[in-house]
């Protein structure tokens, strides 16, 4: 199969998953109700903390909103194409990746096909939702230039974490259980929520490193916000490192599930 | 067509002693134990044939499927089907075999099944033309179309299955693996179920690799037959050269009028007496039944009798157990 | 490395409860940077409380969580089994919920509380009898929670699928409740409305007692409407078991 094809393939699979996930209709709307509802509710606290303190450290309130909605706008796109695979340690574990192997594509283009979650959208909307509530306390101009460019980072921020996510996902063939693996990503991911830079230097090097979260809302809100930590390097260079981050890291962990592949042990009959 | 040589598969286990030491004292110094699911087996396997790959649960028959089917790498050997090795070019592979497990869906429960059908169809980009013809072949040998447009959940368990080995097949495959594909099935589904299987291969002309623990499937459709046992292959050959070797005893049953002792004629071995009932075994080519009728008629009334042929579970009892002795 | 296999339940624990220190950490310094280096500046007292509020807080908040255990029951046919007991259905479940808690308050609660106080470097003083009162509050207030979280439960019973609203359940309680913020930081009609809701009793209530902000004397009145809230959720939910066993649909083999 080509390339062209494989990618025909996972569309394909991702357009049955969707319609397995829309056949209980009401009870996907009251699922990306009650997610909106969760969010926005949490949000409420952020929004009353900054009213109270008009910042967190040297972070305005609207760079601070924004951080946070393209933290939840990033955590979208990692639930809508990969969440399935945090429960990949279960399919190894039972054999189902038995059926992944035996078809004539790429087996983590499949296993992603399979891993689709369309309730993704319901963190895309609650963040899209304070963006644009809160855009004129932003100092940003949005131009359709601009907003495609954000979009993009924002994909791109949302693929590094689907590149963390499949990473754990590989390491189910060596460890039989990642549960606990994918809940202290959770908690490292708490951090992208805010300003990185109120933590301390060793989480910085954390976030820019071994778990590149950094990318996911500190780059981009950097090169948005105009911050000046960001004038070390041009802002062109920043940009190309943002947009370029999640095919990066992509590959990486593409290239880890491959190596991971060979250890599949199976469960016997 | 497929040739294995010399195909091993080990697996590594570690093993942890009880209790919160055992724990920390394996976390240092872990516990290795190798298990040897396959152990050197070599095979050739015709264009066309029907094999049956018989074995108790864990003998290793499921991983050597696996194996050729390209999921799991052999420890050391070589496979190679139509010329490609399986776990080098898994995707090449793919194309050409057909895989249904017993107790793994590749189907959607929630849709129908004409959904889970039309799915395979694009990842194995089959034209739309033969991919209607197929259906109409898989219909008429499976009458599938009566429920196609079922959500899957909501088919019998032979529907299911029915379902599942279209499914394996659907995209034309020339070499069709099926592990354990009766298992929970009722007699009636399964003789339809090993008969359609039956009527793919002469059609198709496509090889097929049955693995079971249950002898009835592989009797009634698989000429030749492989005993796999602890990893080994212990014995390789035709049905009828086992029956040769193992199935030369017949048994027959008689019922008295009375609960009384005969006596019986040589060559002939009394099994069981329960009160009215014998059983007696025999070989058909030192005696035959009728003397052993005529010689207990004389001593008695008989009210019933009848003759069995040995099954190839029986066979397969004598053969393990005449390897037992040899092994003593 | 397929040892650790064999250590699977005590490693995710030690990382569930490395990623509960992580996430709370994460809580407590935005509030920690946010009441004493902002724009808006508040005296050095003021800040001291509201961290040592947000470090109790966030650390009771983990006794706020309710496994959806009528969903699973109901799904599996399971909760056949509670048809056949004697024991009244919800006491049983809210039997369960208190051992899993007391659990919680040992294995996680009380490891994180030190864990933030010790990182931020506040001290913990309390009052004996405020901390008793808070206590009671506690147990009652959890009561009352266990209730609320039934209720939306036994909908499964009628309704099957409650992810929505189990979400929109746990956004509610967990603002509510003033385990994300202190109350009295929300704006006034936002904190009209979380001060008529049960769920402060759980975590906003207990926690200004162990702090000194409210005296024992000045929590009783509260009680009454706790106890308004316990009557009434406990007759909702009796009412609704009662109905669900007319519901129930437990398929056969």
């Amino acid at each position: 199969m080509n390339p062209i094809q494989e990618f025909r393939a996972y569309f394909s699979i991702v357009a049955v998953v969707i319609k397995n996930r829309l056949i209980g209709f009401i009870v996907f709307f009251s699922t990306v109700f009650g997610l909106i509802s969760l969010y926005l509710t949490t949000f409420v606290s952020l929004w009353a903390m900054l009213e109270k303190f008009g910042s967190i450290g040297s972070w305005d309130r609207g760079s601070v909103i924004f951080i946070y909605a393209l933290a939840l706008m990033s955590y979208g796109v990692r639930v809508l194409f990969s969440f399935g695979m945090v429960f990949f340690d279960e399919d190894v574990r039972r054999g189902h990746f038995d059926i992944t192997a035996i078809r004539p594509m790429s087996s983590l283009l499949y296993q992603l096909g399979l891993s689709f979650q369309l309730s993704g959208i319901s963190h895309i909307m609650a963040g899209l939702f304070i963006f644009l509530f809160f855009q004129e306390s932003f100092s940003i101009d949005m131009s359709p230039l601009n907003i495609v460019v954000l979009a993009l980072a924002v994909f791109s921020s949302g693929l590094v974490q689907v590149a963390i996510t499949i990473v754990i996902a590989t390491v189910s063939f060596f460890l039989v259980n990642t549960r606990g693996l994918n809940a202290f990503y959770i908690g490292m991911r708490e951090f992208t929520f805010y300003p990185v830079t109120i933590f301390n230097k060793f989480v910085i090097i954390i976030l820019f490193t071994i778990l590149p979260l950094a990318f996911t809302t500190y780059v981009p809100a950097g090169i948005f916000l105009d911050r000046p930590e960001f004038e070390i390097l041009p802002q062109p260079v920043w940009m190309f490192l943002s947009l370029s981050a999640g095919p990066f890291f992509l590959f990486l962990a593409s290239r880890f599930w491959y190596f991971g592949v060979r250890f599949y042990q199976g469960t016997g009959n | 067509m497929i040739d294995i040589h010399e195909l091993r598969k080990d697996y590594t286990i570690y093993e942890r002693e009880k209790g919160f030491a055992g724990m920390i004292k394996s976390f240092i110094k872990p516990r290795r134990r190798i298990i040897n699911a396959v152990q050197g087996i070599s095979l050739k396997i015709e264009k066309g044939e029907i094999i049956g790959l018989i074995g108790p649960n864990g003998a290793g028959k499921s991983t050597i499927i696996k194996i050729m089917a390209g999921i799991l790498v052999p420890t050391s050997g070589k496979v190679r089907i139509n010329g490609i090795v399986p776990y080098k070019n898994r995707k090449e592979n793919a194309k050409q075999i057909g895989v249904m497990f017993g107790n793994r869906t590749q189907l959607w429960p929630n849709l129908p099944l004409s959904d889970s059908l039309d799915l395979l169809r694009k990842i194995y980009d089959i034209p739309i033309d033969q991919y209607k013809k197929r259906l109409s072949f898989f219909d008429d040998v499976l009458g599938i179309h009566a429920f196609t447009n079922n959500p899957v959940r909501n088919l019998s368990l032979g529907q299911r299955m029915r379902g599942e080995i279209t499914a394996a097949m659907i995209h034309n495959p020339e070499v069709i693996f099926l592990d354990e594909p009766t298992i929970g099935l009722d007699v009636v589904v399964k003789d339809d179920m090993l008969r359609a299987i039956k009527e793919i291969n002469r059609e198709k002309k496509a090889t097929i690799i049955l693995a079971s623990h249950i002898t009835g499937d592989i009797e009634n459709i698989c000429g030749r037959i492989v005993i796999i046992d602890f990893g080994k292959m212990v014995f390789e050959g035709e049905q009828r050269k086992l029956r040769g070797l193992y199935g030369s005893e017949s048994i027959l049953t008689v019922e008295l009028e009375r609960d009384m002792i005969v006596g019986l004629p040589p060559n002939c071995k009394l099994k069981k007496q329960n009160q009215k009932h014998l059983t007696i075994a025999f070989n058909k080519h030192n005696i035959a039944a009728w003397r052993i009728l005529q010689y207990i008629a004389d001593q008695a009334e008989i009210k019933d009798f009848y003759i069995k042929q040995p099954h190839l579970e029986d066979l397969i009892k004598d053969f393990y157990f005449t390897m037992q002795e040899r092994t003593k | 490395m397929k040892l650790l296999d064999e250590l699977q339940y005590r490693v995710d624990f030690v990382f569930r409860l490395l990623t509960g220190f992580l996430s709370s950490y994460v809580f407590v310094k935005v509030w920690e940077v946010a009441s004493t280096s902002s724009i808006i500046v508040v005296s050095h007292a003021e800040a001291a409380s509201i961290l040592s509020y947000v470090i109790m807080a966030r650390s009771f908040a983990l006794l706020l969580d309710w496994q959806y255990q009528v969903a699973i029951l109901n799904e599996t046919g399971d909760i056949a089994r509670y048809l056949l007991y004697p024991a009244n259905f919800q006491m049983a479940l809210y039997a369960q919920h208190l051992g899993r808690h007391v659990a919680t308050v040992f294995t996680r609660v009380i490891p994180t509380l030190i864990f933030l106080l010790a990182v931020f470097g506040i001290p913990f003083t309390v009052r004996w009898d405020s901390l008793l009162f808070a206590l009671f509050y506690f147990a009652i207030g959890g009561f009352v929670l266990t209730q609320a979280y039934l209720i939306v439960d036994m909908w499964s019973i009628w309704i099957i699928n409650i992810f929505g609203p189990t979400y929109v359940m746990h956004g509610l309680v967990s603002l509510s409740s003033g385990s994300l913020i202190p109350l009295w930081l929300l704006p006034e009609p936002i904190r009209t409305i979380c001060y008529w809701l049960p769920f402060r009793y759980m975590i906003d209530t207990p926690v200004n007692l162990i702090m000194g902000k409210v005296t024992v004397m000045e929590s009783v009145q509260p009680l009454i409407g706790l106890t308004a809230w316990a009557a009434i959720l406990c007759f909702t939910t009796t009412l609704m078991w009662k109905l669900a066993q007319r519901r129930l649909v437990v398929y056969g083999g």
